[in-house]
C-alpha cells in the first residue's frame, strides 16, 4: 500500500515538474517592458485623482466636471515620458548603450535638459522614461550624470545592486562589477543612495565621494576628488566645479561637511541626513561625549553613532550605538544597534569575530527584521573567509532558505550548489 | 513518501521560472523595507518589487491559468493591485504571500472569464490552443496541453490549490492560508484535485507515460 501512495506521489510529483518545465521565462524585453508599464501605472496611482465620489450638490456638478477636464488636459500635456537620444553613440531597441574602450565618451541627452555621459568601456541603458523623469543602469564602467533640476523631478541611476535616487545635482558614478565596488562624487546637489551594506538610505551631498565595496561590505564616505581619468565623461553642459570647491581630505580619517552653509539648529538625524557627519561628532564633542550618551534622546544617539561611523571613528560608534542598547533596551533602535555594532566591528575594527557574534545577536533578537538578511549574508561571508567553506555552508542553506532572491544569494550558491 | 518540504523549495526555487531573477538578486532591501517603500510611495518600489517579484508572480499565474492565456497583462493586474491595496499589508514581512494571494485571485477571476467566454462560445469550443511553451519538446508541449484539458475540468479553486501545492511546492498551511480557507478544507479541496487528476491522466496514455506510468 505504502508503494502505492509513494508511486501516486511520484506521479503527482511528476506532473507538478512538467507544470514547473514548461513555464516560460520572460524574455528580457518582455521584463523591462512590464516593468516601464508598472513604473507608469504606480505613478498614476502616486498622483490620483482626487475627484470626489459623490457630490452632495448638484449645483457643484458643471464646476467639477469643467474642473476635471482641465485637469485631464493638463495631466495629458505632462503624461508624455521624457525623450531621449544618443550622441557620440547608438542606442539598441531595448536603450543598450555600450561604449568600446577606445571609443569617445558618449551621452544620453534627455529633452528636460538632463544628459548623461558615459565613459568609455561603460555600458549602461535607459531602463525606463517617465513624464518627470528616467531610470538608468549603469551595468559596469563610469557616468557622469546631470540631472536638471525641477519640480517633482524623480531620477533612479542604477549601478549594480545600488540605486542612486536623484531630483537634481551632478555628480560622477563608477559601478566596478568584478570588484563589486560602487564609487559617487558629488559635484553639486544631493543624492539618497541606497543598497546593500548601506543599511538606511545615505544622502550625499556637494564634494562628498561614497565608496561601498560589497564583497568586504566597506563603506567609506569621505572628500576624495574625481579621479583623473573623469576628464574622459566630462562632455558636460554644465563645467565641473573649479578645484577649490572640492576639498581634499585623507579617506577614512576625517569627512568635510557640504560646503553650502548648514542652518543652525537642525536635530543630528537631519545633520547625518544631509551628510554633515563631522558637524554632529563636534556638537557630541562640544556638549561632552558622555553626557551626550547619557542624556540625549534616542534618535540623536543612532545619528551620532552613524555619524561616527561613517567618519571613520569607530570607538565613538561603539559608544553610541552601546548607549543605544542600554539605555532603550527592547527598543527596535537596540536591535538595530546590535547589527550596525556588527557592522562596525566587521568594517573598521576588522574584528570578525566581534562582527559574528553582533550578527548573531541581532539575528537572535531580530529574526524577521529589515537587516536579517544583510546579517545573515555577512555571518556566511566572514564564517567562509576565516572557517572555510564547509563551515558556511550550513549558513548558505539557511540563507537561501530565507532570501533566494537576497544580495548574498549568489555566494551563498557558491557555496552551497 | 513525499520528499522534505525545505529541499522541495530549494528545488523549485532553483528552477526560477524568470531569466531576469538574478538580476533582481542583489536588491539590497528586504521584504520589510520593500512593503515600506511601497507602502510610502517611494519612486524606487515599483522597480524594487517588479525585480524581484514578476519573474514568481509570472509563474503562479501561467500555472494557475494554463497556456492558452497571455499571462502578460495578468501580472500588471496583479502588481497595481499591490500598489493600490500595500496598505492593507498588516506584516510587512508577508509581502510574498501578499502578492501570491493578488496573484491567485487574480487567476480565479481569469478562470472564470475564461468560462464565461467559453460559455458563450468566445473561443474554439474550449479547448486548449497550441501552447506557447518555451520548451521545443513536442511531447512537452502535448503533455502539458492534456494536463490543462484535466485540470480545466476542476473547480477553479481546486486547480488553484493543486497548482499551488504541487506546481508551487507551498506547504499545506501556506496553501490553505493563500487560499483563505481552513486546513481541513484545503486538504479535501488538494484530495479531490490529485484523485481527478491521477485518474484522468492514468487514462491518457502520453501523460501516463510522461509521469512514469502504472507503476504500483
Amino acid at each position: 500500500m505504502s508503494d502505492t501512495r509513494s508511486g501516486a506521489a511520484r506521479r503527482l510529483e511528476k506532473v507538478g515538474e512538467l507544470m514547473r518545465e514548461a513555464t516560460p521565462a520572460a524574455s528580457l524585453q518582455q521584463h523591462l517592458e512590464g516593468r516601464a508599464r508598472l513604473i507608469a501605472s504606480v505613478e498614476k496611482i502616486r498622483k490620483p485623482s482626487r475627484a470626489r465620489p459623490r457630490l452632495v450638490a448638484f449645483a457643484f456638478a458643471a464646476a467639477v466636471a469643467a474642473s476635471v477636464l482641465v485637469v485631464m488636459r493638463m495631466r495629458g500635456r505632462e503624461g508624455t515620458p521624457i525623450a531621449w537620444h544618443v550622441e557620440n553613440g547608438a542606442a539598441s531597441a531595448q536603450g543598450y548603450v555600450s561604449i568600446p574602450p577606445t571609443a569617445p565618451s558618449a551621452r544620453l541627452v534627455f529633452d528636460d535638459g538632463s544628459d548623461v555621459a558615459l565613459a568609455p568601456g561603460s555600458r549602461g541603458r535607459v531602463a525606463a522614461t517617465t513624464p518627470v523623469g528616467a531610470e538608468v543602469v549603469l551595468e559596469q564602467g563610469r557616468a557622469r550624470v546631470h540631472v536638471q533640476h525641477r519640480d517633482h523631478a524623480r531620477w533612479l541611476v542604477d549601478a549594480g545592486p545600488f540605486a542612486v535616487r536623484v531630483t537634481g545635482t551632478e555628480f560622477l558614478v563608477a559601478w566596478a562589477a568584478d570588484a563589486e565596488t560602487l564609487d559617487v562624487w558629488m559635484r553639486s546637489g544631493r543624492v539618497e543612495v541606497t543598497g546593500p551594506v548601506l543599511g538606511d538610505a545615505l544622502s550625499l551631498s556637494t564634494g562628498q565621494h561614497l565608496r561601498a565595496r560589497l564583497h568586504d561590505g566597506t563603506v567609506l564616505i569621505d572628500g576624495e576628488p574625481e579621479p583623473p581619468e573623469a576628464a574622459q565623461v566630462t562632455g558636460a553642459i554644465n563645467p565641473p566645479p573649479a578645484p577649490a570647491d572640492s576639498t581634499l581630505v585623507v579617506p577614512g580619517v576625517d569627512v568635510t561637511g557640504p560646503a553650502s552653509p548648514v542652518p543652525t539648529g537642525p536635530s543630528w538625524s537631519k545633520l547625518v541626513s544631509s551628510g554633515d557627519f563631522a558637524r554632529v561628532v563636534r556638537e557630541a564633542d562640544a556638549e561632552g561625549v558622555g553626557h551626550a550618551l547619557a542624556s540625549r534622546p534616542l534618535g540623536d544617539l543612532r545619528a551620532l553613532g552613524d555619524a561616527a561611523r561613517y567618519s571613520g571613528n569607530p570607538a565613538l560608534a561603539r559608544r553610541a550605538y552601546s548607549a543605544v542598547r542600554t539605555r532603550f533596551a527592547g527598543s527596535g533602535e537596540a536591535r538595530t544597534a546590535a547589527f550596525l555594532l556588527g557592522r562596525v566591528a566587521e568594517e573598521q575594527d576588522h574584528s570578525n569575530a566581534d562582527a559574528a557574534r553582533w550578527y548573531d545577536t541581532y539575528l537572535a533578537e531580530a529574526p524577521g527584521g529589515a537587516f536579517a538578511g544583510d546579517a545573515l549574508g555577512r555571518k556566511m561571508v566572514l564564517v567562509s573567509k576565516s572557517q572555510g567553506r564547509d563551515a558556511a555552508r550550513p549558513l548558505a542553506t539557511r540563507y537561501l532558505q530565507r532570501f533566494p532572491g537576497g544580495p548574498y544569494a549568489a555566494a551563498a550558491r557558491d557555496l552551497a550548489p | 513518501m513525499s520528499p522534505p518540504s525545505s529541499a522541495r523549495l530549494l528545488r523549485i526555487a532553483g528552477r526560477a521560472p524568470s531569466g531576469h531573477e538574478h538580476r533582481a538578486a542583489p536588491d539590497g532591501p528586504s521584504d520589510v523595507d520593500l512593503a515600506r517603500l511601497a507602502r510610502d510611495r517611494d519612486p524606487r518600489a515599483a522597480t524594487l518589487v517588479w525585480d524581484r517579484y514578476s519573474g514568481m508572480v509570472r509563474a503562479v499565474l501561467f500555472r494557475s491559468v494554463g497556456p492558452s492565456h497571455d499571462v502578460e497583462d495578468l501580472v500588471q493586474d496583479v502588481f497595481i493591485g499591490f500598489f493600490k491595496n500595500v496598505g492593507t499589508l498588516r506584516d510587512p514581512s508577508s509581502l510574498r504571500p501578499f502578492l501570491v494571494g493578488i496573484a491567485l485571485r487574480t487567476a480565479h477571476s481569469a478562470l472564470r472569464k475564461k468560462r464565461v467566454r467559453r460559455w458563450l462560445h468566445l473561443s474554439d469550443d474550449g479547448t486548449v490552443p497550441e501552447v506557447p511553451s518555451h520548451d521545443s519538446d513536442p511531447r512537452t508541449r502535448e503533455a502539458l496541453q492534456r494536463l490543462y484539458v484535466i485540470l480545466d475540468e476542476l473547480p477553479d479553486r481546486e486547480r488553484l490549490a493543486f497548482v499551488l501545492r504541487h506546481a508551487e511546492g507551498h506547504e499545506l498551511t501556506e496553501t490553505a492560508s493563500a487560499l483563505d480557507v481552513s486546513l481541513a478544507t484545503v486538504k479535501r479541496m488538494l484530495q479531490r484535485a490529485e484523485a481527478h487528476v491521477q485518474t484522468r491522466a492514468k487514462d491518457d496514455d502520453l501523460l501516463s507515460d510522461w509521469t512514469g506510468g502504472d507503476d504500483e
